[in-house]
């Protein structure tokens, strides 16, 4: 159990990481964008089309990945954040319970993610997505939509990861370890 | 079957699971219970459409604005100003604290930033003074309502935008309600300071007022930089966002500027915060998606048309609504649900909308630092460790006076439009 | 199952076109067996999102804008070339007559977006501005338009003014506060958004069509019984019908702008004409393809 907590452990951190530099970068693009669009309105014969946009999507990826990371660092408005530290039984019950709640939420958002409605693998929303163009970057929507399910299924690993420390100091094979 | 979300609701706040994740565990089981599980895959479209709007955007970059102020020496250098002003009043402190949100409001559209930075910064020095940390946290929260009141505002340019209203109208409008608010906080420390005594700086303490205020020319220059720029045209009300962002690194430079590290540090802040914002955005939006499929809207709309209240009794009855949705509702949900519903029915009856977007702002901003889910109270009893529901019922009083003045606000409409109608907008 | 229909401006019969459209297409389903509801403007969703649950089915109908249909095949975006048709008859004929609406369905339906017609906003747009009358392209120079995309970037450039691009909701600011100095629109656009206080004039330049789609689940049309779907596109041709109707009176919106304080100019045919001939230069410059712009040719019989 607990070489699958640690396993679990390090992945969410180092995704953890990754995501915290994305979302930095991403927070950066915003503000270069928006602000060019001022710059070159007054320097520039044609000002850019693509500023808006680009400023609006990079706020996605900011605000999803943004998501992922306040969400490990319990960083997130919590009327009770003091249960989390509960111990025993009572800490564990309420473990599972956060556990299903973040289920509940993500599972949908990750299901139709890969889905369409009537289960259909080909017409999932990324699926749908790829189909789709920017107006004025004229890439794919699918680059930015991935947000969405990357942020969830971020999140349900730190939960995890999570999940798994706190069992992990039930075992009681490791109760014995840790006893000197 | 759908008794039981509001029990399940109840398990998971008790679990101590994030409110974000309560709302769209609950709105999830909502659409399971109301048999329109099949509406479910509308999630992820749902998702991104709620948080890719462009009046969002001010929001992050309002946000990063204040944490760059607050590590450059900025903020730092508004509350030597306030200090100097009026520090040497009894309750001292708590003067600065509200002096320094107004200074604050000058630049950040976010009550939010404002309440952290004065969190981090003002509380624990009026700790140190004797002041407890209940009455420092709750003062904080309540006069952080200023930022969105005074120019720049996020409330202000999303309403401007649902409502197709000149922001710059708005803006300008925001400024003497701001004050008024400002005036009666003043007002309320006061008293608590001749109540519990609460000291004042010394003679040696408060800085003197010249230097500080030669110190202070170019952190005071931004609010002109930036509501100037969207009152006379140089930019849009979201640019101007971002200008004051690189405003803020600007001005910093005039103090101890901005480290690589404390510039990193504003950077994940501002992604964080934003990020637990959105994800409260995307789990409402769900909730909202069924509220419109049941027509649930339409409904409250139609009960409140149909008690047939007159202009000022419909304003009434609608800032009941918004107080209530304030209190429950992130703001931009709030605003985005029930202005489209609510405000033509108002303007029908002879409102004006840019004393409309006030009151509703106002309206809002009391939500944020009202129980039972105030997000200003939130984010000071998170940063400050003083406990949520002990910030709660010392902002009570606060929260009254606050809606003492709203009511004078709507009862008199020329407060907030002698200004936008002198400026002829 | 209720055939949802999701509205795209306020229920207003008398100003808005696409209500028209909307409204007796649902009447035309009640009447004839199908049960049809209206939801109000935004309250399933703003354009994107409705066009995501029409192409899973979870949306029956939609009034939405042309850009889109647009992301999933770009031969629609035809109807916005500037001057291509001669008048808003010729947009039927191309759509009907001319077979552009089934072209434009074999490259949506295979998404699951079927369009089932057009509807009118109104008259064709013209150019507003905050600062002097346009009587010609020459009046152009110096105006900073506000700009909805590329195409129109390229337009003002070819009329020799320049454009910049302001999302709609940050355009009465925009226009108040000199960001921008104008727009193209149909005429009624000032009236129905309050723009009139800031807008002073009015060019009838009938640069193009302003149209919005009704668009349908492919999944649900294609479910529909036989008689169903007679039913369906015996409502389509009332609900053109109504709208078409409903256009002809909409010639009394110029005065109504002038009584709004707007300076209303109409172009000489010279002046139209020059219009139209710096126009062409930016058909292709948009999403529309030469070959694109062959098969809509095509369809007026040019
Ligand atoms: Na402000
Ligand atoms: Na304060």
């Amino acid at each position: 159990m607990r070489a699958v907590a640690a396993i679990l452990d390090r992945l969410s951190a180092s995704l953890n990481a990754a995501a915290l530099w994305g979302a930095v970068a991403a927070v950066v693009v915003m503000v270069l964008a928006a602000s060019w669009q001022v710059v070159a309105r007054y320097i520039l014969a044609a000002p850019p089309i693509w500023t808006e946009e680009l400023a609006r999507y990079a706020m996605v990826w900011a605000g999803m990945l943004g998501a992922s990371c306040a969400f490990r660092a319990h960083a997130d408005p919590n009327l009770f954040p003091a249960m989390r530290d509960k111990a025993g039984p009572v800490g564990a019950l309420m473990a599972l319970a956060r556990l299903a709640g973040v289920a509940v939420f993500a599972a949908p958002v990750l299901y139709y993610s890969l889905f369409s409605a009537s289960g259909d693998p080909t017409r999932g929303y990324l699926a749908r997505l790829v189909g789709r163009h920017s107006e004025t970057l004229g890439i794919s929507m699918a680059w930015f939509g991935l947000a969405i399910p990357i942020a969830f299924a971020l999140i349900f690993l730190h939960l995890l990861a999570d999940f798994a420390a706190r069992l992990s100091a039930f075992d009681p094979d490791e109760q014995q370890d840790s006893t000197p | 079957m759908i008794w039981l979300v509001p029990l399940a609701a109840l398990g998971l706040l008790a679990s101590g699971l994030a409110l974000a994740y309560i709302i769209g565990a609950s709105a999830v089981l909502v659409f399971v219970a109301t048999d329109n599980a099949r509406y479910l895959a509308i999630l992820p479209q749902k998702v991104f459409s709620q948080i890719s709007v462009f009046a969002l955007l001010a929001m992050p970059l309002f946000i990063l604005a204040g944490e760059i102020m607050n590590r450059a020496g900025v903020t730092r250098a508004l509350i030597d100003l306030s200090m100097a002003l009026v520090g040497r009043l009894r309750g001292g402190l708590g003067h600065v604290n509200i002096m320094t949100s107004v200074f604050f409001a000058g630049i950040s559209g976010s009550a939010v930033a404002d309440a952290a930075a004065l969190s981090n910064t003002l509380v624990p020095a009026m700790r140190e003074r004797g002041y407890s940390a209940t009455y420092a946290g709750a003062i904080t929260a309540a006069s952080s309502i200023i930022g969105p009141i005074v120019p720049p505002s996020i409330i202000l340019i999303f309403y401007g935008a649902l409502m197709q209203t000149s922001v710059a109208a708005l803006f300008m409008a925001g400024i003497l309600p701001g004050l008024l608010l400002t005036g009666a906080l003043f007002a309320l420390n006061a008293w608590y300071a001749w109540r519990d005594d609460h000291p004042r700086l010394e003679r040696g303490e408060a800085p003197a007022f010249g230097p500080t205020l030669v110190g202070a020319l170019p952190a005071l220059s931004l609010p002109l930089i930036i509501v100037g720029g969207i009152v006379f045209g140089w930019m849009t009300p979201t640019e101007a966002a971002a200008v004051a962002v690189v405003a803020a690194l600007a001005a910093g430079t005039f103090y101890t500027g901005i480290t690589r590290q404390g510039l990193l540090e504003a950077l994940r802040r501002t992604a964080t915060l934003t990020g637990s914002i959105f994800i409260i955005l995307c789990a409402v939006a769900a909730l909202g998606h069924l509220a419109a499929l049941e027509r649930i809207p339409e409904a409250i709309a139609r009960l409140v048309a149909d008690l047939g209240l007159g202009p000022i009794g419909f304003m009434l009855a609608m800032n009941i609504i918004f107080i209530v949705a304030g209190m429950v509702l992130d703001i931009t949900v709030a605003l985005a649900l029930l202005v489209p519903l609510l405000a033509p029915v108002a303007l029908a009856g002879g409102a004006d909308p840019v004393h409309l977007g006030i009151v509703i702002c106002f309206n809002l901003c009391i939500g944020l630092v009202s129980p039972p889910l105030g997000g200003c109270l939130l984010i000071v009893s998170a940063v400050t460790r003083v406990g949520y529901w002990q910030l709660a019922r010392a902002v009570i009083p606060f929260v009254i006076l606050e809606m003492v003045v709203l009511g004078a606000i709507i009862v008199f409409p020329q407060i907030s439009l002698v200004l936008p109608r002198a400026m002829g907008l | 199952q209720t055939v949802k229909v999701a509205l795209d401006s306020p229920p207003d019969l008398e100003q808005s076109g696409t209500y028209v459209w909307a409204h007796a297409f649902a009447t035309y389903l009640n009447e004839n067996g199908i049960e049809a509801e209206e939801f109000q403007r935004g309250a399933l969703g703003e354009e994107a999102e409705r066009l995501d649950q029409v192409s899973q089915g979870l949306l029956e109908v939609s009034m939405s804008d042309v850009k889109s249909a647009g992301t999933l095949d770009t031969l629609i975006y035809g109807v916005y070339l500037p001057y291509f048709f001669d008048d808003l008859g010729e947009v039927d004929k191309a759509l009907y007559a001319g077979g552009m609406l089934e072209k434009i369905n074999a490259g949506t339906t295979p998404k699951g977006v079927r369009v089932l017609g057009v509807a009118h906003l109104g008259l064709p747009a013209g150019i507003f501005n905050t600062k002097k009358p346009v009587a010609g392209v020459a009046d152009m120079a110096g105006l900073r338009m506000r700009a909805l995309d590329e195409i129109q970037i390229s337009l003002f450039e070819a009329w020799g003014s320049t454009g910049t691009i302001v999302s709609w909701a940050e355009v009465p600011n925009a226009l108040q506060t000199g960001v921008a100095d104008g727009y193209i629109n149909p005429p009624f656009v000032p009236l129905l958004f309050g723009h009139t206080g800031f807008i002073k004039h009015f060019t009838d330049a009938g640069t193009s069509p302003s149209v919005r789609l009704a668009i349908a689940s492919e999944d649900w049309y294609q479910g529909l019984s036989e008689e169903e779907r007679r039913t369906v596109d015996d409502a389509v041709k009332a609900a053109d019908k109504a709208n078409r109707a409903w256009l002809e009176k909409r010639s009394g919106i110029l005065s109504a702008l002038e009584e709004a304080g707007i300076a209303v100019t109409r172009l000489t045919p010279e002046a139209r004409a020059e219009f139209r001939e710096k126009s062409r230069a930016v058909y292709t410059a948009g999403p529309v393809s030469a070959d694109q712009l062959a098969i809509w040719s095509a369809s007026l019989g040019r």
